[in-house]
């Protein structure tokens, strides 16, 4: 059966708050990327961060490993996992809203 | 280094694990590009179209009961010998994969990694808890091991669990009778551990579980709609997921979803 039918049918409503919660779990985990022999999370901490760091930072990765990183590098790839995960997340996200 | 998801599968007169492996494995050849092993016995066996990478051959445990039928679930501490990989995903037969998540677990430089948290997709309880509500529920669902001596520790101390599953029954207090792989991981890491949290031993993201009673629709390779009813309301609510690998419980729904 066509699944928008049978929706139409059950007179079912869509959960926009489960459905934000499932985006979040979905997308969020994206952010984290492996670089230089750590974990990492692309926030907007480490982001605001690494905009004042020197040419070459020490951080502690995710499981508290301090890390000697090259800052120009380390910044482009965290810029890049952060923008690509959160462009995803909003489309999907985006798309979701109008449902009924 | 060899790289492989070993699956088990005991058909128990109910459900077909053999079928439902099958389907399995051709969803990780596809999303995940990885050779896939099955654990089996003589009576689940059949003729079927996939050619398994390997197919092991082991006499099931049969003594485990759930709901009156019997649950071959027992065993699987058995993996750590059995597995032709040097570095194993296993997976229970009934977790649909839909996207390529599952080779992020190959970036954690780790030796063990499991989930220690879960969303239940359109309801009921996210975590689960025993001794108190002090121990949080590890979940046995989805591991990736390396063979290394701390790992023959965890699925050694697995073993024992199994075998005394009466005596930690009374020591940590879970619902006895019924053998869960899920509580003797807990057990069994937390021993290893010497009762210390290792965070590089856990996915970091969560182990999505369909309830039984959501119905899930299958919209396109990999989109799909979970139905359900409130059952404060009575009301029907729907929610799409899209690239997102999940176990199923509902074992009827996961096999017209993979058919």
């Amino acid at each position: 059966m066509d699944t928008q039918k049978l929706i139409r049918e059950a007179k079912a409503r869509f959960k926009h708050q489960e459905n934000k919660l499932y985006l979040q779990e979905k997308w969020l985990p994206k952010l984290s990327f492996a670089w230089a022999g750590g974990m990492w999370t692309a926030t907007p901490a480490l982001l605001a961060f690494l905009e004042s760091a020197p040419e070459s930072v020490i951080l502690a990765d995710e499981y508290g490993n301090p890390i000697n990183l090259s800052t120009a590098e380390f910044k482009k790839e965290a810029w890049r996992v952060y923008t690509s995960t959160t462009t995803a997340w909003y489309d999907e996200y985006q798309k979701t809203q109008n449902i009924r | 280094m060899t790289r492989g998801v070993v699956l088990f599968a005991h058909n128990n007169g109910k459900d077909d694990y053999y079928g439902m492996a099958a389907a399995t494995a051709k969803r990780i050849n596809f999303f995940l590009d990885l050779p896939v092993t099955v654990i089996t016995d003589t009576n689940s066996i059949r003729e079927i179209k996939y050619k398994f990478d390997q197919t092991i051959i082991i006499e099931p445990d049969t003594t485990n009961q759930r709901k009156k039928s019997s649950w071959y679930n027992k065993g699987r501490y058995k993996i750590y010998e059995l597995t032709p990989y040097s570095d194993t995903i296993i997976l229970d037969t009934d977790y649909l994969i839909n996207s390529t998540t599952l080779l992020d677990a190959y970036k954690l430089d780790t030796d063990f990694v499991c989930h220690n948290k879960v969303k239940w997709l359109l309801g009921g309880n996210d975590q689960e808890y025993f001794y108190k509500n002090f121990i949080s529920t590890l979940w046995a669902t989805v591991i990736r091991f390396k063979k290394t001596s701390r790992t023959q520790q965890i699925f050694e101390t697995m073993g024992m669990v199994q075998e005394n599953y009466d005596h930690y029954t009374n020591i940590y207090r879970f619902s006895g009778g019924m053998f869960r792989n899920d509580y003797a991981l807990t057990i069994a890491l937390k021993t290893v551990n010497g009762h210390f949290t290792n965070p590089g031993d856990y996915f970091p993201w969560k182990l999505l579980h369909v309830p039984l009673d959501i119905k899930v629709y299958r919209d396109t390779l990999t989109s799909y709609t979970f139905v359900g009813v409130d059952k404060k309301n009575e009301k029907t609510y729907y929610l799409t997921v899209k690239d997102t690998d999940f176990h199923m419980l509902n074992k009827n729904n996961f096999m017209e979803l993979v058919a």
